[in-house]
């Protein structure tokens, strides 16, 4: 009796999975399969010959894919920090008793909530060299117009990324993705008990130390999340940088100018669509999928036990 | 199962970032001069003709649908590149429309290696199509730029619809005040840039998106260069013509400074607000300039050839074509084939032209009463269709999509003086032929 009552609760169980499952497995386990299957393949519009491993010998050999995995790790390093950080701070700020506090939140939030494309287009305007308004602002202060998204020399040496033109997109990345954070990290220090903070402050703990000691580690959970979330979206990045970094343009398809915005998803998509290298494109996204299942493992075990729950 | 795999593997990877049926002939056969009735189905048709253009396509099939059996439904697919990844994901699941536009040779060519495409040869061929003396009234390039070899054999395997050309544009106000002509030859286009640049203060003489097929290309030919080989296997790029054709642009925007880098679609703006004496693009961008005028400066767009070199002006045939998917059942086939023909008829290839600004496809339309009162009136209607003789073809080559974002790269990192035009041409030139070898 108790048996067939533990089956038919995990009946009810599989149930109540299976649309999720059915979903998943349809949308994201079945593809990426089949794009193991493609990669092995000499793939143009139809499937050619059996290649086995050779679209990965190439891939390694590739500067281009090479060059596309240095910019993705240059986008999450100037994004993902920065974004948290800054986030922190304005969750702070905004936990504070201020007056308007809930139109501060919304204010930053907005963007997240706005459309990327609509975004970028807007942000390719401010960043356009003939009428754009960065130019304006830096001509208000004399400094020599830039070209912006047109830019590939780098920012800090010429050949060395990033290029102007990815370092403006990642500052858009920024500010889209700020509110977010904000807003996650604002719900994490509301869920801190008071007592503990109220029992820190009775053993003298207050401004700096409290955070240190007291808020930080109990965001712990919260930072973990945003870092994850935050890392494998960068690494996965692709409206912002391919609307800003002059797709559909003439030339090339994605990822200008001269390649230096092309980050690896960029790179997928300008195979796969541009060049219609399929099977050599599936063999960069399988590779892509492997390098953020590793660095999401990694991001796991490296903090996962550094995390503090307050209960 | 597996087409559907497909497509959402390709659904997946434009997210995220089966073989077909033979061209073998498949049109409803017919006894000879006897075309059979024509037959009441539904159509499928993709394009990606956008605003205007897609308000006038719209004009001609409601025309159309109400006086056939044959009833045409139009699926704007969005830009040129949206339609041709759609095509490509259609033909990955083996689900294409009857028929669709498609951007030039290259992309034709690729849907041909592809097996999708029955050949338009066949209706051309067959009752249903024209006779040596009918066939002739179209306009020779285009049927050439629809024409891949089969078997040895010229054969048409797509058709030609909404063709246009690069041509140059001018300001006419700002040439008087420079005292400049409509210079002829790419010298006389450098000394002219030279002079409104001298004479004409706050004016920019040339803005420009560098792209290969406004300068490169046309000079390279002028120079009697090509880009590719004959066979389309090799580089043919890195010549002496080469050399002039990319230095050319290089000594005007880094040399005599005689032309602005910009953005897009930015240089019709500026040329539109009269801040730029020259232009160089389609000959179906007139009216999005002149759409683009400010209302209280509005000035006649000149509009010429392109200038010549050594061999002559040579001009970049663009603009769509048409093609039947060989997966359409024979009666949409054939259904396609004579909705392509009646688009095609010099009344509606006159209506068309008149309303998109793009080339009319039949010398029978040039004498036509509507066509003709228009070109006596502006005779700017007759720029592109006398640069026909001069028209040059995009290289009909499959892996023309790889080459070319290589050849931009070239240019790009040429103009900012990243390398210089001859190393620019020696590294494109290497990753061209790595590219056209395969692997």
């Amino acid at each position: 009796m108790r048996r067939a009552g533990r089956r038919r609760e995990a009946v009810e169980g599989y149930l109540f999975l299976a649309p999720a499952l059915l979903i998943i497995g349809a949308f994201h386990v079945w593809p990426a399969i089949y794009v193991l299957y493609m990669s092995l393949f000499r793939w143009d519009i139809l499937q050619g010959a059996f290649l086995g491993l050779r679209n990965y010998e190439r891939l390694i050999e590739d500067p281009g894919f090479l060059r596309s995995l240095l910019l993705t790790a240059v986008y999450v390093v100037g994004t993902v920090p920065v974004e948290m950080a800054i986030g922190l701070a304005l969750a702070l700020l905004l936990h504070q008793r201020l007056r308007l506090r809930g139109l501060f939140r919304l204010l930053y939030f907005i963007p997240y909530v706005t459309s990327q494309v609509a975004v970028a287009l807007v942000w390719s305007w401010v960043f356009n060299p003939t009428y754009g308004v960065a130019n304006g602002l830096l001509g208000a202060v004399g400094v020599p117009a830039q070209r912006w998204l047109l830019e590939p020399n780098g920012l800090f040496s010429p050949d060395a990324p990033p290029s102007l033109a990815l370092a403006a997109i990642t500052l858009v990345s920024v500010w889209y993705y700020l509110g977010f954070h904000t807003v996650v990290f604002l719900s994490g220090l509301t869920a801190i008990p008071n007592e503990l903070l109220e029992a820190a402050r009775i053993d003298g703990a207050a401004g700096f130390r409290l955070f240190r000691h007291i808020t930080f580690p109990l965001l712990s959970p919260t930072t973990f999340f945003l870092l994850l979330v935050a890392t494998i979206g960068a690494m996965t990045s692709f409206n912002l940088i391919y609307v800003m970094g002059g797709g559909g343009q003439a030339f090339g398809c994605a990822g200008n100018p001269l390649g230096t915005t092309q980050v690896a998803a960029l790179f997928v998509f300008d195979r796969f669509w541009c060049q219609t290298q399929l099977g050599y494109a599936s063999a960069a996204a399988f590779v892509l999928g492997l390098i953020v299942l590793a660095v999401s493992a990694l991001n796991g075990r490296l903090f996962s036990r550094r995390v503090v729950y307050a209960a | 199962m597996r087409r559907y795999t497909l497509a959402i593997v390709a659904l997946f990877v434009l997210g995220a970032c089966s073989s077909v049926g033979s061209p073998s002939p498949t049109a409803q056969p017919t006894v000879a001069g006897t075309p059979a009735p024509e037959p009441d189905v539904t159509i499928t048709f993709w394009d990606g003709q956008s605003g205007v253009l897609g308000d006038r396509l719209n004009d001609l099939i409601t025309k159309f649908n109400s006086t056939h059996k044959i009833q045409v439904q139009r699926s704007f697919q969005g830009t040129y590149d949206q339609l041709y990844q759609k095509v490509v994901s259609a033909i990955q699941a083996g689900s294409v429309p009857d028929m669709a536009q498609v951007s030039g040779p290259p992309q034709t060519a690729q849907y041909w290696k592809a097996n999708a495409l029955v050949p338009v040869q066949q209706f051309v061929d067959s009752v249903d199509g024209f006779n040596q003396t009918q066939l002739a009234d179209f306009v020779p390039a285009l049927l050439d730029d629809n024409s891949l070899p089969v078997n040895g054999k010229k054969t048409l395997v797509s058709w030609p619809f909404s063709k246009s050309e690069a041509i140059m544009y001018y300001n006419p106000d700002i040439l008087a005040q420079a005292g400049v002509a409509v210079p002829k030859t790419w010298d006389e286009f450098k000394q002219a840039l030279l002079t409104v640049k001298a004479k004409v203060p706050g004016v920019t003489p040339l803005a420009y998106t560098p792209d290969v097929y406004y300068f490169f290309l046309p000079y390279l030919w002028a120079q009697g260069g090509e880009a590719l080989s004959p066979d389309n296997m090799k580089a043919a790029f890195n010549t002496p013509e080469g050399l002039a054709a990319l230095q050319y642009q290089v000594d005007l925007v880094l040399g005599d400074k005689t032309a602005q880098v910009t953005q897009g679609f930015d240089w019709e703006n500026t040329f539109a607000a009269a801040k730029s004496a020259f232009a160089i693009n389609t000959s179906v961008s007139r009216p999005f300039i002149e759409g683009a005028m400010p209302k209280d400066h509005i000035f006649k767009v000149g509009m010429a050839p392109l200038p010549a070199g050594p061999k002559g002006a040579k001009t970049d045939l663009f603009g769509n074509n048409l093609v039947i998917f060989a997966k359409a059942p024979p009666d949409h086939q054939r259904a396609a084939w004579l909705f392509m023909k009646w688009l095609t008829d010099t009344d509606q290839t006159i209506a068309w032209s008149l309303q998109s600004g793009y080339m009319p496809l039949r010398k029978s339309a040039l004498a036509a009463p509507d066509f003709k009162s228009a070109s006596d009136k502006d005779d700017r209607l007759l720029v592109a269709i006398n640069g026909l003789k001069d028209a040059h073809g995009i290289p009909g080559s499959p892996d023309w999509q790889k080459v070319q974002p290589i050849l931009g790269d070239m240019v790009t990192s040429a103009l900012l003086g990243k390398a210089t035009a001859k190393d620019a041409l020696a590294a494109a030139e290497k990753k061209v032929n790595d590219t056209l070898a395969g692997f």
